[in-house]
């Protein structure tokens, strides 16, 4: 793929900012674009501004919740934390993934070998 | 589980504060934008160059924004909105139209409503009394003198009463007119003249006091009555203690011993009955109880649960087979015809009813199909209205998918009207 950058299911990205804000605690949007992006080593460059709709779907589904308060420069911003509901959809989402990323990974090996 | 559910709440709750989104959504993109700025400055950007940059790194504000107000919203509803609005405005653009519709329709819906209120009173609406569907009216009938209906004698109801195994209850029925004296001015009233059983088979509970029991209908036994609440209210002024006074009919005193609720209505009397007694107690008929071989008393009977028609006309045409033998001067050539309540009352207009349902469904049909023609007619107008829209710089696809579905349907026909060559014009 050009520049080594990925496109993201929109499903995946709901999924990643759900786990960003499990390990962070309550951050931003920007924030939590940024904690992708880092955590991807800039490998999965989005749009920063499509992470909004991944957090009004997110907060409609009441598995995170958000509060204006102030920044570290004192700015005032909307932080975004993770609900019990939130923690219970990761866990399994994550599950899910790990067995769908391993089958596919499965039959993608398999597929070489031939 | 309950997400969607969930999400679907907060859409509406969001739909209905559009403006307080909106606003807020825009702060937090400007505070995002800010955060950028300063990230791309401190990487050694002029200013300028960092907002530039940020601006791109965040995506198109106005396609964000749009995207936020679509997942706030409720697309359904909104399109929904959207054509009744544009529908609201054809209509009011054409008024002749709007009332050649209006008119039609209220017609066939009108007619339908008067017909169905008809048929439902009728046809659907259950007798007023309990489990209607086991009432039954026990008729003589004799094919040689081409009697299809007629009433029976006591005596025979009496046979009837006790040989049959598949009516819980029976009851004589008739009525007539007696003058009520003794309170206020001398009246006429509408009596009915009953068996005891008739109030318990019809599970009738009273207002005041207490309805009939057998003993009430045995020879010798003290003369009471039943008054109608309506008589009760009006002639006796609502007395609390009507029971257990006495009031008399033609000349006879009669000890009055309850009060029957207004909306108590007897199967085949058209008029309101104001005043129940025992047929015994009756001063013209309680004379022809004797006679076997007169036909006054109209009988209602209340099937046992689980006995079929068929099981009570066999047994009923059994008993009149005996009758038959046993009094043959009175009886012979005599058969017992068991007719529903319900049919009863309607009579024949069962199929005349539901023929005049089917007619006014038609004309509702036809209106419809009058309102479609008319549809049609008035293409050329909306063409044009959105031709003018258009040059007035609206995007055709901001056009209310009403009008793009409409306009699809009909040119839809009307090719197909030209390539048939049919109407062609």
């Amino acid at each position: 793929m050009p520049g080594g950058k990925s496109e993201i299911l929109q499903g995946t990205l709901d999924l990643m900012v759900l786990k960003t804000l499990e390990a962070m605690g309550p951050l931003h949007g920007y924030g939590i674009a940024r904690r992708i992006e880092q955590i991807s080593e800039e490998a999965l460059q989005i749009n920063q501004g499509t992470i909004y709709a991944s957090l009004v779907r997110l907060i409609q589904k009441r598995w995170i919740s958000g509060a204006w308060g102030t920044s570290d420069n004192n700015r005032k911003a909307k932080f975004y934390s993770i609900t019990k509901a939130g923690r219970k959809q990761l866990h399994t989402e994550a599950q899910n993934w790990e067995r769908i990323s391993g089958v596919i990974g499965r039959v993608l090996r398999i597929a070489e070998r031939e | 589980m309950f997400a969607w559910i969930r999400a679907l709440a907060s859409r509406t709750q969001a739909w209905l504060s559009p403006h307080h989104a909106d606003q807020d959504f825009e702060n937090e993109l400007e505070t995002h934008l800010e955060m950028l700025t300063e990230e791309n400055v401190r990487r050694g950007m002029t200013p300028e160059e960092a907002r530039r940059a940020a601006r791109i790194r965040l995506g198109g504000h106005t396609q964000l924004k749009e995207t936020n107000r679509e997942l706030h919203g409720l697309p359904i509803l909104e399109t929904f909105l959207q054509d009744m609005r544009y529908a609201f405005r054809m209509l009011r653009k054409n008024p002749g139209f709007t009332a050649v519709a209006i008119l039609t329709l209220a017609l066939g819906i009108g007619a339908n409503t008067a017909i169905f209120s008809v048929v439902y009173a009728v046809l659907l609406k259950p007798l007023p009394y309990t489990n209607p569907e086991q009432l039954f009216t026990a008729f003589q009938a004799n094919t040689q003198q081409g009697i299809a209906e007629t009433g029976c004698s006591y005596p025979n109801f009496e046979e009837w009463r006790a040989q049959n195994h598949v009516f819980s209850e029976l009851a004589g029925i008739l009525g007539h007119q007696l003058t009520l004296t003794g309170r206020g001015e001398p009246s006429v009233v509408n009596t009915s003249v009953v068996t005891p059983e008739l109030f318990a088979l019809l599970d009738v509970k009273p207002l005041a006091g207490r309805i009939f029991f057998p003993q009430d209908g045995k020879q010798g036994a003290a003369p009471v009555a039943l008054v109608s609440e309506d008589l009760w209210r009006g002639r006796f002024g609502a007395d609390p203690k009507i029971t257990g006074t006495s009031i008399n009919l033609d000349k006879r005193p009669f000890t009055v011993i309850g009060i029957i609720s207004a909306a108590f209505r007897i199967p085949f009397f058209n008029t309101k009955r104001e005043v129940w007694i025992p047929l015994v107690q009756d001063p013209l008929f309680s004379t022809f109880m004797p006679q076997r071989g007169s036909h006054f008393l109209a009988a209602i009977g209340r099937l046992k649960p689980g006995v079929s028609v068929a099981q009570a006309q066999a047994e009923m045409d059994a008993i009149s087979g005996r009758l038959a033998g046993e009094f043959p001067a009175e009886n012979k050539g005599w058969t017992i015809r068991l007719v529903p309540l319900q049919k009863e009352i309607v009579g024949d207009v069962r199929t005349e009813l539901l023929v005049l349902l089917g007619a006014v469904g038609l004309v509702l049909l036809l209106a419809c199909a009058n309102i479609a023609n008319l549809l049609l007619t008035r293409d050329l107008p909306l063409e044009r209205d959105c031709c003018s829209d258009c040059a007035g710089g609206r995007a055709r696809s901001n056009h209310p998918p009403v009008a793009q579905r409409e306009r699809g349907a009909r040119s839809a026909w009307r090719s197909r009207r030209n390539s048939s060559g049919l109407l062609g014009r």
